[in-house]
């Protein structure tokens, strides 16, 4: 309660500073000469999967043109297919919006195809269906090194679609230099509603996108940390501040594309190299990881890497992470060095006396799907929405990886599969006796069902720890 | 739940109605209700034990209220597990009022009964028992009494009747302690109110004879209670007099009812129990048993589970089979009559002893075979961690409930008294940094626990 009483007697001074000197400092017209041409409205339709029914939604938020040829990015947090707490609530929101459209500031409207969300930075892109020969106006970001603090920023906000003109501009202030867990310049001023619009700096430059910094411990790939996440809710308060140019032209330049994943993969659970551990083991080291596991076949596997080791160097450079919380730095680190990169690990091997040091060259692998990446199946007889089993499934509930399935993602209340008895979340291992691994392999199987018209069909599922047979009562 | 404005007036009319309908017709001759009375009344036990528990990461005390009844004149008196089947000290007010102190026998979770005996060493009065009757015999709509403490209310009576003599319920059944119960029974349903602290009171018809041990209430319902058959607890009495528990025999299947689904599996109706699951390294997986055999005849004795209500029988049927011993199974797989030989292990402990360590901030737990089963460990090596203190070494350190602890100080521990060994030693000693290996989600964790010296113990010295 005090800390939000805190923001909003800052957010007041802010306001009233903004009225006396730096605006004057912001050719405003100028400006909105030129954000007005690329920037637009992204209005998406989106579906949310409760587990026992699907909601389409509506969501309208501002887009920037980022290309000659219509290439848009926008916030993508609405279609987060990753997102921890849904995954675990049996919430599934599609990887895919239904529909986007984007509507120009001069009124022209555009479909678009969706092409991706970066999963770190949440910004999502899509191309704008276009004709050959039309092209765009569109920005592009200049990357600045540094920014002090107390230094202005303004940006161009979406107003409500009865408003004509749009854009409003609003101004705001560099707040900190912020270090760890990684280098991020905090802002104060702008409120959640301008995340991913542009962020300009006095002289004009479009210098990035506001985004948000979140407690790095509610991210992560463990399911062991997924699970903590549950209890550390309170801990949730976004950062707002600056996703830089560099990081951005990366991004424009290779879009994340759905289900293409090009995350590198190394294959370790993990864990920091606290002071207190790296004290007890008698390390000087400034931070490191510890491998808690290694996946079977993994690059880290194949590599050698054990249970205990000690990664403290990657190319060279030490892993100065030192805390959990700083996990994802790393785990980043390995994602977007891409599979097929090769990189230098320098490793501490535990034994009887002391350590070993050992230096391994590994070739990153390609990271597993997550499950808003799986590939997935609805069938409109048995009312359900079935999807293949991910990495992320073994290591949630605790399976061989020999154990095969798919895996329920919803039942439509009152369907057959509903009224019969299976959940969303079982994890059907064969249908009316047919061995079922894959959901290709579900759907011939239910569409050979749906040849037959059998009046019963029995499916054989998991569902936490045992396994069950299910009758399921047909009405064709 | 919410009760709306609607559903709580009808609640009330149908209490109303009730009470009209016993005016009218009267559940029974009240000469038969005060002989059924006079028969068990002056056995009755009221009973104070203080229990333990371990799941907040520290061992808390807790003074809870039961029902009892003596059935020997030795002073033994059955009860609830949940009421005094782990209590540290126990106060018993027999039914002349005078208070006598009392002590466990021994307990079974899996059924929720206890035995305890009366300390009559300075008691001077005179000792009733109370007769068992028979639970098979029991008829739904047979008038009942319900006698015990409800809401810490001594020597209080309630009536009704049978509302059914199987019930069953599908899914794990626990108790406050965590242990799995009612596997060995269906239970019997009565609208003779039962509140908590019933829990442990009789259950008796009108011959005066107990048919059956109160042990559950409904919560937000009237008159929705259950108690244990007698006939159940008769058995679960005689093995812990004789060998201090319960010995039952473990072959790690889970059945499932077969209605609807004899076609699927071509089988005739009300033959066979189906196997829907079998325990990873249990004997069940080692003789080669699978997920949709059907079990027809056990040691040529025929078995059927076509409805629910009658699995618990037949996992009782594979509790009694001696320990140790070739059980002859008749399986109907594939269309074929296979035979399956399984030699069956002791069932064993469901849940571990407890230790707390106090000056590291949590509780651990050994661990059964049984706890692999529930948990999905990989073994029974290490110590299990039951509860966590939210504010603490262990919590500061990261360590959480489930984790399983296989090293201290990077010495490998394998056994529970190991444990308690190398946690008496290090406190004694006085050591400041502790390094636990643990096992969580089948990977390795180390957590480092800093005893700081503003520990509450250290305070006390």
């Amino acid at each position: 309660m005090s800390l939000r009483s805190k923001a909003i007697v800052t957010t007041g001074c802010i306001l009233m500073l903004a009225s006396l000197a730096p605006a004057q400092s912001f050719d405003f017209n100028k400006l909105y000469n030129s954000a007005s041409e690329y920037t637009v409205a992204v209005n998406l339709i989106i579906e949310v999967s409760f587990g026992t029914q699907t909601t389409e939604g509506k969501s309208r938020g501002i887009g920037t043109i980022v290309s000659r040829d219509g290439l848009v990015m926008f916030d993508g947090t609405a279609i987060d297919s990753d997102d921890p707490f849904s995954l675990m609530a049996g919430m599934q929101v599609s990887a895919e919006p239904k529909s986007i459209e984007i509507s120009m500031m001069d009124g022209t409207k555009y479909t678009a195809e969706f092409i991706g969300v970066d999963r770190f930075t949440k910004i999502g892109f899509c191309r704008i269906n276009r004709d050959i020969e039309t092209t765009f106006k569109y920005l592009r970001f200049k990357q600045r090194k540094n920014f002090s603090v107390g230094e202005w920023l303004a940006m161009y906000t979406l107003l409500p679609e009865y408003v004509n003109p749009q854009l409003a501009a609003d101004i705001g202030l560099v707040s900190a230099n912020i270090a760890e867990p990684e280098s991020y310049v905090l802002t104060v001023g702008f409120n959640e509603l301008g995340i991913t619009s542009v962020l300009y700096d006095t002289a004009g430059t479009a210098v990035g996108v506001l985004g948000k910094l979140d407690n790095p411990a509610l991210t992560g790939f463990d399911a062991s940390r997924m699970m903590e996440s549950f209890s550390q809710i309170e801990d949730y308060m976004p950062l707002l501040g600056l996703i830089d140019a560099e990081r951005l032209n990366k991004l424009i330049q290779d879009p994340p594309t759905l289900g293409k994943v090009e995350r590198g993969w190394l294959g370790v659970y993990l864990q920091a190299l606290t002071p207190d551990i790296a004290e007890f083991w008698g390390l000087e080291s400034p931070g490191g990881i510890i491998i808690n596991d290694v996946a079977k076949d993994s690059p880290a596997d194949s590599a050698g890497v054990t249970t205990g080791d000690i990664i403290v160097e990657v190319d060279g450079v030490p892993v100065e992470v030192n805390k959990e919380e700083n996990i994802p730095i790393f785990q980043k680190q390995i994602s977007e060095s891409g599979p097929d990169a090769t990189l230098d690990f320098t490793i501490l091997r535990r034994h009887e006396t002391g350590f070993d040091t050992l230096g391994l060259a590994i070739t990153l692998g390609r990271a597993p799907l997550s499950p808003g990446e799986a590939s997935e199946y609805e069938d409109t007889n048995f009312e359900m929405k079935i999807r293949d089993m991910v990495f992320a499934d073994y290591s949630i509930f605790n399976l061989d990886r020999d154990f095969k399935g798919v895996v329920v993602k919803e039942v439509e209340r009152g369907g057959w599969s509903a009224v019969g008895g299976i959940f969303p979340g079982d994890i059907i291992q064969s249908i009316g006796g047919q061995q079922i691994t894959t959901v290709d392999e579900a759907e011939q199987a239910l569409e050979k069902v749906a040849e037959e018209k059998p009046e019963e069909v029995v499916f054989f599922v998991w569902r936490d720890t045992k396994t069950l047979f299910i009758n399921i009562k047909t009405d064709w | 739940m919410k009760l709306t404005m609607k559903a709580l007036t009808s609640f009330l009319l149908a209490t109303v109605l009730s009470v009209n309908v016993f005016a009218g017709t009267p559940l029974g001759n009240q000469e038969d209700i005060y002989f059924a009375r006079d028969k068990v009344m002056p056995a009755l036990i009221h009973i104070q034990p203080v229990i333990t528990d371990y799941r907040t990461g520290k061992m808390r005390k807790q003074s809870v209220v039961g029902s009892g009844v003596i059935f020997h004149e030795d002073g033994y008196v059955v009860t609830n597990y949940h009421v005094a089947g782990k209590a540290e000290r126990i106060i018993c007010t027999l039914y002349d009022k005078e208070q006598v102190r009392a002590e466990t026998i021994g307990g079974d979770p899996l059924t929720d009964v206890a035995v305890i005996k009366l300390d009559l060493s300075k008691y001077n009065g005179k000792i009733d028992i109370a007769e068992f009757g028979d639970s098979d015999s029991l008829g739904v709509g047979q008038t009942v009494l319900a006698m015990g403490s409800p809401l810490a209310l001594a020597r209080s009576v309630s009536c009704g009747v049978v509302s059914t003599t199987d019930r069953y319920f599908p899914g794990d059944t626990r108790l406050p302690s965590g242990e799995k119960t009612g596997i060995y029974n269906n239970w019997i349903q009565t609208d003779a109110a039962i509140n908590p602290g019933n829990s442990g009171g009789p259950l008796v018809d009108l011959d005066g004879k107990v048919v059956g041990i109160n042990s559950r209430a409904t919560i937000l319902a009237n008159n929705i209670g259950f108690s244990i058959p007698i006939n159940i607890v008769k058995e679960v009495i005689n093995s812990i007099l004789s060998d201090g528990k319960v010995i039952r025999s473990w072959i790690g299947v889970q059945c499932q009812e077969l209605q609807n689904l004899e076609g699927w599996f071509g089988t005739d109706v009300n033959k066979g129990v189906l196997i829907a699951s079998v325990d990873p390294k249990s004997p069940a997986e080692a003789a080669g048993l699978q997920a949709g055999d059907i079990i027809l005849k056990m040691d040529d004795q025929p078995v059927s589970a076509r409805f629910a209500e009658e699995l618990p029988a037949f996992y009782k049927m594979i509790a009694d089979h001696p320990v140790g011993s070739n059980m002859e199974l008749t399986v109907f797989r594939n269309d074929k009559t296979i035979y399956v030989d399984v030699i069956t292990h002791e069932l064993g402990e469901i849940l571990g002893k407890d230790l707390e360590c106090e000056r590291w901030g949590f509780t651990v737990k050994a661990i059964t075979k049984q706890m692999t089963v529930d948990n999905q460990l990989e073994d029974t090596l290490g110590v299990y961690v039951s509860g966590v203190k939210r504010v603490g070494p262990a919590a500061e350190g990261g360590l959480r409930r489930g984790d399983v602890i296989r090293g201290v100080n990077e010495k490998t521990i394998l056994a529970f008294q190991e444990f308690r060994d190398t946690y008496t030693e290090l406190t004694e000693a006085g050591a400041q940094r502790i390094l636990l290996t643990v096992k969580r989600f089948g990977s390795t964790k180390f957590i480092l626990i800093k005893v700081n010296s503003h520990t509450p113990a250290e305070e006390e010295e």
